[in-house]
């Protein structure tokens, strides 16, 4: 089953290669989507009720199938089964031909660093995936320039990755992927003296392996690669942001064992983590074209989970890395719908009024209590796995947020009660599903080591976040302060083009020309 | 190059009076090579080059090609290829070049050699980046420049979309831009220390500053206007935007006020501040392009001639077919090109008499759907609305309406809490989390079974009368005017259906497009309704019979709506229509029904990624499940193809074939001795069908300048329009995908081809009354056939005097095209 789930999407890619563009070959390429999502579906079955399958393969490669990385290639499969016929209607052939022979090889690239083995595997699947997003951002329309950004980053974040492993290989071998701790103990040992400082091999390959998760998942202070891809079309992002950036936190759960001696590691994944949640959030808040909030918010996402897998919440980053996938592929699917639904929301209602309503606090408050409460009868389930206290006040803040949203249109204010309990049971299903998602995970993760950080530290983010939201909002009052606040953060959101660079003026006047009048059409 | 110290003696202290109602005038004479483009609200589309009309078509694009990169004519490469298969011969060239006495067999060699021309002989590169070319600092900041504006324009333009959005806008893009200008890294970065100072020795006023920038910058006064057009070409979309904001938008519009003047006070105040005064000479002229020249003028006029040879001979060989004295119903259709499919389809079907009328029946009215916040105005950009008609529950069903209006209500109270909850600090992680395993399947769901939602709105009646709508002497003269000039004022049957159009589609940014454009770009049911209210009124219908007009007491007028998507039919108000008309309104409706199978048949197989069976009900399906298909980026091909404009009866083309190319406007000579009709018909449905043949023209052969792109890059921003992948500026006009397949155009680009059976001195009258159509005729951007009916023949003008019409081709040849075409 394990090869049936590798080897479906290589048959599909030969055949989008071949046969992409006629009628039966798109029925064809979907129906093998499709087939592949059931034997994602059926492998997480057999993992689920039996023992692990494991392949071996030369040169030490070698496959084996456990929960996290069913969960992985589960993802990649689903996302693939609607955006390929999705694709096949909204390309034109030459374009789908591209992209339904490099979309499988990517997802056969997915599955191969899902379901990897050892470590060997794992980094060839992930180079594999690489080459082919770069292939299909360059080769689906996009300006050079965007796919040279591409590229240049995942040159450096693989390059950071290939770096772990030979060092890996020097000192320790090729290990298996579930025996990563002994690895470990013989590469704490190796110790290089750089002056005053010494450092293990354990702390150079930890921090290029976070190197390279910081660099996928498209973080700060990394190359701002994502929000070039949106020279790339619909369904290639789709792609992009439901089953590439969200690798870097897979890849930092599977190798978490490097990092139980490593506590600087986890300081890094955090920061780089949560700085990219606040900047991403606030430069998706401020963009009013619907793509690029979509692009931000995903790097802010993509913080978030990489802050949770810092802080040893593995179970509930990879539930999070999962159903943000799926949210975010379906919102770009989507974007099409974003001029009718501006219109149709401004047509319905008011805008908010300037005053505040003195019931949105008290609603935010009580709906935020309730969920509070609510999570307290389902308790003993959701502190099962690590930041379970986390998971349960991030949803306490949301439904808070939601009731409040709900209370600023004023014509629905009657029907509060319905909001009430659809956050209630909006909330207590996702809670419910949440403990039941990780439960089933939990038990194949690797165990979190000493080096790791304090979940509390999600917390004590989430109200520094919450107390700088509501200087925002008071400096509303200070018409100059908030507007210096805004532009500072749209200016951010906007990016600036480079304006300086040693280019001659030929290449120069044929990219002014290529920006600005030879769009690809 | 150093920004210079800005307490340098160049400043201008305090513009005079009669300074800044020159630059007023300077500004406006510069926007006018932009056409104004409207939100993807409401889509409207419009002659690109309209500002310029008085330069007539040749000159016009000659101008546009200086200043943009375009060359205004359909490419060697197209012709090539139209000269290939045959459809523009070298009688058709051969007929133009004696128009022109130009001698065939020395131009000929001349025009095929054109044909080779490489591709790209595009005009000069925009803006000032001819001249500055070798100053590779200068282009990084003009690209820079436009970068920095285009992102301020869309955020200061936003309303709503975002979730933190600037303050207070009402002092307009140049005030809020210097209030945060020393924050831009633009500035910060070249400027270093000095941009806070910099900034703040700005003029508070944009009139000021744009004075300011332009004396800094060394711009002559006689070259003035040529600056601030090459500046406005840089951000076309956004200034196109802001034109139509400060022109059309009407004083009630709520969106940011985005002027033309402010946006140049911006971008010139950018270039004084980065850009070093001594060293640039900005304002010499471009030089003219060299891409189109007379032979591409030249091949595109034998190519629209083949065209209009091929319909005329049709249209004369299709003379003498009388319809049945007294036609079981008369429906009246949207002159739209789309509805003479639907129109020849249902005739075919029974004793049914058709009629083409602007779609928004002649009420301009804006209306307000049960539960909108504002009316939306339904008739044709060039009329404003005369009133508000607001949606009102039927009689008797207000309970359902109520629970109507508190679902709405609720609808859009969780999607702001979804809003709300995407940017509140820590919500949008667990809100994600939550949605994501309902969206996907729902995705899923919706992308192997397409289905458009079904909008369950309980019974209403839209009643022109009602409070703060029509008066009722309004509603008697409009109601007068539209029977008068769809000719319909004798011989009522039972049953008269007028019949609106829309085109419903899924997740289609440019779903308005599809609309009817009679309607200002909105669905053109509501003005059915409204129109059907005002005729079916026992004082009004008393108040025609004083005009002479007597609808008898058994005629009831009918609402409809063309689903222009999938080619079906809905009566609208059911509950109102009489019961004695039960039988024959079903009979109607079964036969409407067919005709849109016949005619989703008839264009099913031209899309592409259509099933290649020939089975109707195949191609039934298949457009059903297109339109509600949100992957879909052609949903249908709309006016693509749209070709001609006929006022004339029903006589003139019925039982043609004109394959859904050709809008037809009904009109009866007889009832219109002085020229009245004819006069509203050719100034204003005819220039809305000018408007959208031209925007289908400049979309095809200049995509990159007047079309908006790739449909799958589109990036919508709030509900003003998108931008195209990475790039910041608007896209105005259409998608490439509206106009061609591949590489390859869909689209025949030619200029409007005017048929019109009326005596030739009336024309002339009416031509010469009017500035605009006179410009529209004698200035080559439509051509103009009449008949005067009495048996002359038809007659084309050119040059303003009539010449008899000769095909260039036999009518073998005719023949042959006709079934090719």
């Amino acid at each position: 089953m394990l090869i049936a789930t590798l080897g479906v999407p290589l048959v599909g890619a030969v055949l989008g290669a071949l046969a992409a563009e006629s009628f039966t070959g798109k029925r064809l390429l979907s129906g093998l989507a499709l087939l592949n999502l059931g034997a994602a579906a059926l492998l997480a079955v057999l993992v689920t009720f039996g023992k692990p399958d494991f392949v071996p393969g030369p040169w030490n490669l070698a496959l084996a199938a456990d929960r996290l990385g069913v969960l992985f290639a589960l993802l990649a499969a689903g996302i693939q089964a609607t955006v390929l016929p999705y694709a096949a209607r909204c390309l034109d052939p030459r374009a789908f031909r591209r992209f339904a022979a490099v979309s499988q090889v990517l997802v056969a690239a997915t599955d191969l660093t899902g379901t990897a083995a050892t470590l060997s595997t794992l980094v060839l699947g992930w180079v594999v995936a690489s080459v082919a997003v770069y292939a299909l951002v360059a080769g689906t329309g996009a300006p050079p320039g965007a796919a040279r950004r591409l590229g240049a980053a995942f040159l450096l974040g693989d390059g950071a990755l290939v770096g772990a492993l030979v060092m890996i290989w020097r000192f320790a071998g090729d290990p298996s992927l579930f025996r990563l701790s002994e690895a470990e103990a013989r590469l704490a040992a190796v110790r290089f003296v750089l002056g005053p400082a010494v450092l293990t091999a354990g702390d150079a390959v930890a921090v290029l392996v976070v190197a390279s998760a910081v660099v996928r998942s498209a973080l700060w202070p990394g190359p701002r690669w994502l929000p070039s891809t949106l020279a790339a079309p619909t369904p290639v992002s789709a792609l992009l942001h439901a089953g590439v950036v969200n690798a870097g936190g897979f890849l930092l759960i599977r190798l978490s064992p490097f990092f139980a001696a490593t506590p600087a590691a986890s300081v890094l994944a955090l920061t780089a983590g949560l700085g990219t949640a606040a900047l991403g959030g606030v430069a998706s808040a401020v963009r009013s074209d619907v793509k690029g909030a979509l692009v931000y918010s995903t790097m802010s996402q993509m913080g978030f989970m990489i802050a949770e897998c810092a802080v040893g919440a593995f179970a509930a980053a990879a539930f999070h890395l999962v159903a943000h996938g799926m949210y975010k592929a379906s919102l770009f699917l989507g974007s099409g719908d974003g001029i009718s639904e501006h219109v149709h929301d401004r047509r319905s209602c008011a805008p908010p009024a300037p005053a505040p309503n003195r019931m949105r606090p008290v609603l935010a408050c009580t709906g935020a209590f309730g969920l509070l409460a609510l999570a307290g009868l389902l308790h003993p389930a959701l502190l099962a796995h690590r930041g379970g206290e986390v998971t349960v006040v991030f949803a306490a803040v949301t439904s808070g947020a939601l009731l409040w949203g709900w209370a600023e249109r004023r014509q629905a204010f009657g029907q509060t009660p319905w909001a009430f309990l659809g956050v209630a049971v909006a909330g207590a299903a996702y809670l419910l599903w949440f403990s039941a998602v990780t439960g089933w995970l939990t038990p194949e993760l690797p165990a979190v080591g000493a080096g790791f950080l304090s979940p509390f530290w999600l917390l004590g983010a989430l109200a520094a976040a919450g107390g700088l939201a509501a200087i925002v909002a008071y400096a509303g009052r200070w018409p100059r302060v908030a507007a210096r606040l805004h532009a500072r953060a749209l200016w951010a959101a906007w990016g600036m083009p480079p304006t300086r660079s040693a280019m001659s003026a030929a290449k120069q006047r044929r990219r002014l020309e290529v920006e600005l009048w030879k769009q690809p059409i | 190059m150093e920004a210079t110290d800005l307490s340098a003696p160049q400043r201008v202290a305090a513009s005079s009076a009669a300074e800044r109602a020159r630059l007023r005038v300077d500004v406006e004479s510069a926007a006018r090579l932009l056409a104004p483009m409207w939100p993807l609200e409401s889509f409207i589309a419009v002659n690109p080059l309209m500002g310029l009309l008085e330069l007539r078509f040749e000159g016009a694009v000659r101008e546009a090609s200086r200043w943009l990169p375009l060359t205004g004519y359909p490419s060697p490469a197209f012709m090539k290829a139209a000269y290939g298969e045959g459809r523009v011969t070298d009688a058709d060239l051969a007929a133009v070049l004696a128009e022109r006495h130009l001698d065939a067999d020395q131009t000929l060699p001349a025009l095929r050699a054109w044909l080779e021309h490489p591709e790209g002989a595009v005009g000069p590169s925009p803006g000032a980046a001819g001249e500055l070319a070798d100053r590779r600092r200068a282009l990084t900041t003009y690209l820079a420049t436009d970068a920095q504006l285009a992102a301020f324009c869309a955020t200061f333009a936003d309303e709503g979309a975002s979730g933190w959005a600037l303050g207070d806008r009402s002092g307009g893009l140049y005030h809020c831009w210097r209030a945060v200008a020393a924050l831009d890294p633009l500035l910060r970065c070249r400027l270093r220390r000095r941009a806070a100072r910099a900034v703040a020795a700005l003029p508070a006023d944009p009139e000021d500053a744009l004075l300011e920038a332009l004396v800094r910058l060394g711009v002559p006064a006689e070259h003035r206007v040529e600056e601030l057009r090459r500046q406005l070409t840089r951000l076309p979309g956004w200034a196109s935007y802001a034109r139509w904001r400060e022109e059309w938008a009407g004083p009630d519009c709520t969106s940011p006020p985005l002027g033309v003047l402010d946006l140049l006070a911006v971008r010139m105040s950018y270039e004084a501040l980065l850009f070093d005064p001594t060293g640039t000479a900005p304002g010499s002229a471009p030089v003219p392009a060299e891409g189109g020249g007379p032979w591409a003028g030249i091949w595109l006029e034998a190519y629209e001639r083949h065209y209009r040879d091929d319909i005329l001979g049709r249209l004369s060989a299709g003379r003498g077919i009388q319809r049945d004295a007294q036609p079981e119903a008369q429906i009246v259709f949207c002159i739209d090109a789309r509805s003479e499919r639907l129109r020849r389809c249902l005739e075919a079907l029974g004793p049914y008499a058709t009629f083409g009328f602007a779609g928004f029946f002649g009420f301009p009215v804006a209306v307000a759907g049960l539960g909108d916040r504002y009316g939306t105005a339904r008739c044709p950009v060039l009329i404003s609305p005369r009133a508000i008609v607001r949606e009102r529950p039927a009689p008797g069903r207000a309970r359902a309406a109520v629970s109507h209006l508190r679902s709405r209500a609720r609808a859009a109270a969780a999607h702001n809490a979804w809003h709300v909850a995407k940017i509140a600090p820590g919500a949008a992680f667990p809100l994600a989390e939550a949605l994501g395993w309902w969206l996907w399947p729902a995705a899923g769901l919706r992308t192997v079974w397409p289905r458009l939602s079904r909008h369950s709105a309980p019974p209403t009646v839209l009643d022109p009368g009602a409070a703060g709508g029509l008066a009722l002497d309004e509603r008697i003269l409009f109601a007068e005017n539209a029977l008068v000039t769809m000719g319909l004022v004798r011989d009522f049957s039972p049953l008269v259906v007028l019949c609106g159009h829309r085109g419903r589609t899924a997740a289609n940014p440019h779903a308005s497009a599809l609309d009817c454009g009679a309607c200002a770009g909105a669905p053109g049911g509501p003005s059915a309704r409204l129109a059907a209210a005002a005729l079916n009124e026992p004082a009004v219908r008393a108040a025609l019979v004083e005009r002479g007009i007597r609808v008898p007491d058994d005629t009831w007028f009918v609402a409809a709506e063309h689903n222009t998507t999938t080619d079906d039919v809905t009566i609208l108000d059911w509950h109102l229509v009489p019961a004695r008309h039960g039988a024959r309104l079903a009979q109607l409706t079964s036969d409407l029904a067919e005709a849109g199978r016949r005619c989703a048949a008839e264009r099913g197989p031209s899309l592409p990624g259509a099933p290649a069976v020939r089975d109707a009900r195949v191609a039934v399906a298949h457009v059903a499940r297109r339109a509600a298909d949100w992957a879909q980026i052609r949903p249908e091909w709309g006016l693509a193809r749209n070709a001609a404009f006929v006022v004339g009866p029903r006589s003139l083309t019925s039982g043609i074939h004109l394959e859904g190319r050709v809008f037809l406007h009904s009109y009866e000579p007889d009832l219109d001795p002085d020229g009245l009709v004819l006069e509203s018909i050719l100034t204003g449905p005819l220039v809305v069908a000018q408007w959208i043949s031209a925007q289908y023209y400049f979309s095809s052969v200049a995509p990159e300048v007047f079309g908006a792109g790739d449909k799958t890059l589109h990036n919508p921003v709030g509900g003003i329009g998108v931008l195209c992948g990475e790039g910041r500026d608007l896209r105005v006009g259409l998608p490439w995908q509206s106009v061609a397949v591949g590489n390859r155009l869909y689209h025949e680009p030619m200029r409007l081809l005017t048929i019109v059976q009326a005596p030739l001195g009336r024309l002339d009258i009416v031509i010469a009354r009017n500035t605009v159509l006179g410009q529209l005729v004698d200035g080559q951007w439509l051509h103009l056939v009449a008949e005067s009916g009495d048996g002359t023949g038809w007659h084309t003008r050119r040059a303003g005097s009539w010449w008899p019409w000769e095909p260039a081709m036999s009518c073998g040849e005719v023949a042959r095209w006709n079934w090719k075409a």
